[in-house]
């Protein structure tokens, strides 16, 4: 960035931020509560609880240790690769060209994210079988490879959002302009395009690999224990064997790598940083039907299908396969009013309304403070906004059971004990969900072309106008995706909710594990319904949300 | 990189410890408590401190319109309406918490000792007892229904924990009319089921654990490691979960093994939830490779509701509750006036023998017996 652009955009950001003084100290105040409690003051006062020198000593003196920071280190870095790779791919033909069933390919991408880990990884054990593939270097059971594809099934829909909504309103200008002077597509792309995407790409890798660096539930499932990473051993430690000493010495590795990694994120996007974002630029305001782009669009819908598709498809056959061939029987028995006395106890209808409830308090709660996350990440003061960047993301590269056991034993206080109160569930999702909506919306604001602000302004916009008509419709896209994840977040329970105590209030999720827990078809057959209405109900929601989001910028 | 950049990173480095320190330093009471975590194993049934809780009439009446919490692990689930009838007939509203699993249960209750989240604590059984009862995360109470519990389940005899239910973790195998079945835990060994069996980690499923300790009883401390080294030449499974196992590679769930570690009433569930009616169980069990687990039910120490918690005790071993758990739960009664459910009578084979194994043998070998299997079977 030349001296000139650098001190212009000082400039731009003092004048930007000088009116909104109090707006910055609530966002501090609201956002720094909420952390400290849920997040800062549990987790030291676990590590106050469990922390020794000697633990230190003991747990960092083995070479067992290093093997599994090591494993788990690699195992996501490359699920961080493979997720960018295929999710930038997807992200060009969902959202860079237009067709028809485009938003359903949108959609589709995005709801593994939400899937019961159980569910996933008895598709892939499906897949497996079905290649004859165990025993092979492909073998995707109690393998690398295994959790390295399950973490991309799972992760690529982050990508594929974040990328996708930031290349959607880039210019499109400059790759003419290559092309025109005799690049080929391939030159283009990754001379003119990758770097303006980078900001985007950086963004999506600090959260899909702090997924995978804390991820549980496929490293036990499809690791089996047999690959352990840092996670599964605190997890193993703290409440298998009640050792918090190790688990708090190890949750030490977790905070340093994240804090690591967090920094190098950072520091890679403040040189990588470009601000072309202008709403109005609609590069794709017609359909593209011209024949170059049928190749694009054929390979991006075949990759869609079959990588996202399939295991849905193999899950919705088991959904309605039936002892007598193929019926919707598991479906009516979850919704029919009169059902057997055997299956009342699953409550099968009201799991899915809780569900619904539940996930759009923590989506709302998670937006809210998001979008004031997001304001303190991109104040103008260096020192406030990078602290705010990696502070909010910590939540989500720490182990569940060390947050979880910390508000245990930190939120106990009289008169109120917030520990059996409901609400702490969703309070609990939305602290993972609020990192999300800072970091794609933080994003989008830093990405707004301020010479766009200034044209408006020189033309007479008034402060207001300029905020509504350029600012508004680039943020709430922004927000709309955010919260789109923060639902899903919510919706699928991950997180840190599996280790907190929650009251008896049937979801989905938990109604699809109670169902697995008990032998027969018949309950088989309905988890597997539940997980496709799970995967339906968290489909209609982004595809609202996502037509909110579009309705919001296109008045502007 | 510019100095202000590196600047910048110091100071989030920095501001991150002082929180932590911060956050830490906030409240030191539990900083007394933080040594006495470490448990010391097979001292587990030494007489507690506490003085037992007693119900007069007058407290029993006192208690209605108290609303009290009960953990429990997370697969419970509530017979409908049992605890509204609770509710009806002394006035106490019961809302249930659920925990993860057992272990974690028992761990988060440990960590929690004097200051519980809830204020009865049911599910945990005879693997985890020792250690919560070496951590006095309980407050002893003897219900009056006490003498109605079969003896042989009372395992501590200051009634820190009173027994709700048991059941069997016994392998289970799929009846075909083809093949010979098998009729003892030493058949797996038999070239002739060679790929047949899936069992579960002990480390992360009861079952697993269970048929874990069922192997060292039946073959005795000497001979357990050999089993199990037979057992992975003839091409064992193992799987994180119960439900990975029954449902991924049993073949009553659509895969290809034919035996599995289940419990002595999945042949019951495979009857009722049959997709269509069958006149009897598709599965058998093997009779010789049971191990007996019991589930407990206790008041936790710290409580503020002491008489309702122990009212809710009484209720939970009461002929009434008892009656509806089988059905919901699939485990059985303590109380040995509860009628069983037919069905149960009907289809679980009555000459089982389970094996046992003390909470102190558990609590003081389980790390290494865990780690050993898993030097044999999975490294």
């Amino acid at each position: 960035m030349s001296y000139a652009k650098r001190k212009w955009n000082k400039n731009y950001k003092e004048n930007r931020n000088s009116g909104s003084s109090i707006f910055t100290l609530t966002s501090i105040t609201v956002i720094g509560i909420f952390f400290s409690v849920f997040y800062f003051f549990p987790l030291g006062k676990l590590l106050r609880y469990g922390l020794s020198a000697s633990t230190l000593i003991d747990v960092y003196g083995s070479t067992a240790i290093w093997k599994i920071i090591w494993f788990t280190f690699w195992q996501a870095t490359l699920s961080t690769l493979l997720s960018l790779l295929l999710g930038t791919f997807v992200a060009n033909t969902v959202t860079r060209l237009r067709f028809r069933g485009q938003s359903f390919l949108r959609v589709l991408s995005t709801i593994p994210f939400v899937l019961p880990t159980v569910v996933v990884s008895s598709a892939f054990i499906s897949v497996n079988k079905l290649f004859r593939l165990d025993g092979t270097i492909f073998s995707l059971e109690a393998s690398a490879l295994g959790i390295i594809m399950a973490h991309a099934f799972f992760n690529t829909a982050i990508v594929v959002r974040t990328v996708g909504g930031w290349w959607s309103q880039l210019k499109d200008e400059p790759e003419h302009a290559a092309r025109t002077l005799g690049s080929g597509p391939v030159k283009a792309f990754m001379h003119v395009t990758l770097p303006r995407l980078k900001p985007a790409l950086l963004a999506s890798a600090s959260l899909t690999f702090l997924f995978s660096f804390t991820s549980f539930g496929v490293i036990l499932l499809l690791g089996g224990l047999r690959k352990s990473t840092i996670e599964t051993e605190i997890w193993r430690y703290a409440t298998q064997r009640t050792d918090i000493k190790t688990a708090a010495a190890l949750g030490i590795a977790q905070l340093v790598i994240v804090i690591l990694m967090l920094i190098i994120n950072g520091n890679l996007r403040a040189r990588h940083a470009t601000n072309e974002l202008g709403a109005g630029f609609r590069p794709h305001a017609k359909p593209l039907n011209a024949r170059p782009h049928m190749l694009r669009i054929t390979s991006g819908v075949f990759l869609v299908i079959s990588f996202f598709g399939l295991p849905l498809l193999l899950l919705f056959e088991r959904s309605i396969k039936t002892t007598t061939g193929y019926s919707f029987a598991y479906y009516k028995q979850i919704f029919t009013g009169n059902q057997s006395e055997r299956f009342k106890v699953f409550a099968t209808k009201e799991a899915i309304w809780n569900s619904i409830t539940w996930a759009l308090i923590a989506m709302f709660v998670a937006t809210v403070l998001g979008y004031f996350a997001a304001n303190l990440m991109t104040h103008s003061s260096k020192r406030l906004s990078k602290t705010a960047d990696t502070l909010l993301l910590l939540p989500l590269g720490t182990s569940g059971v060390l947050i979880g056991f910390g508000i245990l034993i930190a939120l106990n206080a009289t008169p109120v004990d917030f520990r059996s109160k409901w609400w702490i569930v969703p309070l609990a999702q939305a602290m993972i969900g609020v990192g999300f909506v800072a970091r794609i919306v933080s994003t989008a604001i830093r990405g707004i072309d301020p010479q766009l602000k200034d044209a408006a302004k020189i033309l007479g916009a008034s402060n207001n106008q300029v905020w509504r008509n350029i600012d508004l419709p680039i943020i709430s896209r922004s927000l709309v995706a955010g919260a789109a994840f923060s639902f899903a977040i919510a919706i699928g329970e991950f997180g840190a909710t599996a280790f907190l105590t929650r009251p008896q209030r049937p979801t989905i999720p938990t109604t699809i594990f109670n169902l697995l827990g008990r032998p027969g078809a018949e309950t088989f057959g309905m988890a597997m319904a539940l997980s496709v209405i799970l995967a339906a109900v968290t489909g209609v929601s982004i595809a609202i949300l996502d037509r909110t989001g579009s309705v919001i910028s296109r008045d502007t | 990189m510019n100095k202000e950049t590196r600047v910048g990173q110091w100071v989030i480095i920095g501001c991150g410890v002082l929180l932590l320190a911060l956050a830490g330093c906030a409240n030191s009471r539990v900083e007394t408590s933080g040594e006495s975590n470490e448990y010391l194993s097979s001292d587990c049934f030494t007489r507690p401190e506490l003085t037992p809780i007693t119900i007069t009439d007058t407290e029993r009446n006192q208690v209605s319109g108290t609303t009290i919490d009960l953990i429990t692990y997370d697969s419970f689930l509530a017979p409908e309406g049992a605890f509204e009838a609770f509710k009806k007939e002394t006035g106490i509203s019961v809302n249930i918490l659920l925990s993860a699993d057992t272990g974690t249960m028992v761990s988060q209750s440990i960590l929690t000792a004097g200051d519980p989240v809830a204020d009865v604590m049911f599910g945990v059984d005879n693997t985890f007892l020792c250690r919560a009862l070496v951590n006095d995360i309980f407050h002893p109470f003897e219900p009056s229904t006490i003498t109605e519990l079969a003896d042989e389940l009372k395992l501590d005899p200051y009634s820190r924990v009173t027994p709700v239910d048991y059941g069997d973790i016994c392998l289970n195998y799929w009846k075909d009319p083809n093949n010979t079945a098998p009729t003892s835990i030493d058949d797996l060994r038999s070239s002739s089921f060679t790929s047949a069996f899936v069992t579960q980690n002990p480390e992360t499923s009861a079952p697993g654990m269970g048929f874990l300790l069922a192997s060292i009883a039946f073959y005795g401390e000497e001979n357990w490691e050999e089993f199990w080294v037979d057992l992975r030449k003839n091409d064992v499974v193992v799987r994180p979960g119960w439900t990975e196992s029954y449902y991924g590679d049993f073949i009553s769930g659509g895969g290809e093994r034919t035996i599995v570690t289940s419990y002595s009433t999945s042949p019951v569930a495979e009857y009722v939830y049959a997709a269509t009616p069958v006149d009897e169980p598709p599965t058998g069990i093997i009779k010789d490779s049971c191990f007996r687990s019991i589930e407990f039910a206790g008041v936790l120490h710290g409580t503020d509701h002491p008489i309702a918690s122990a009212m809710l005790i009484e209720f939970l071993t009461s002929v009434d509750f008892q009656e509806q758990i089988p059905d919901t739960n699939f485990v059985l009664p303590a109380n040995m006036n509860a009628v069983i459910p037919d069905v149960f009578l009907q289809f679980m084979p009555d000459e089982i023998l389970p094996v046992t194994v003390s909470p102190e043998a558990i609590e003081e070998n389980r790390d290494r017996w865990t780690e050993r299997w898993t030097e044999i079977v999975l490294r």
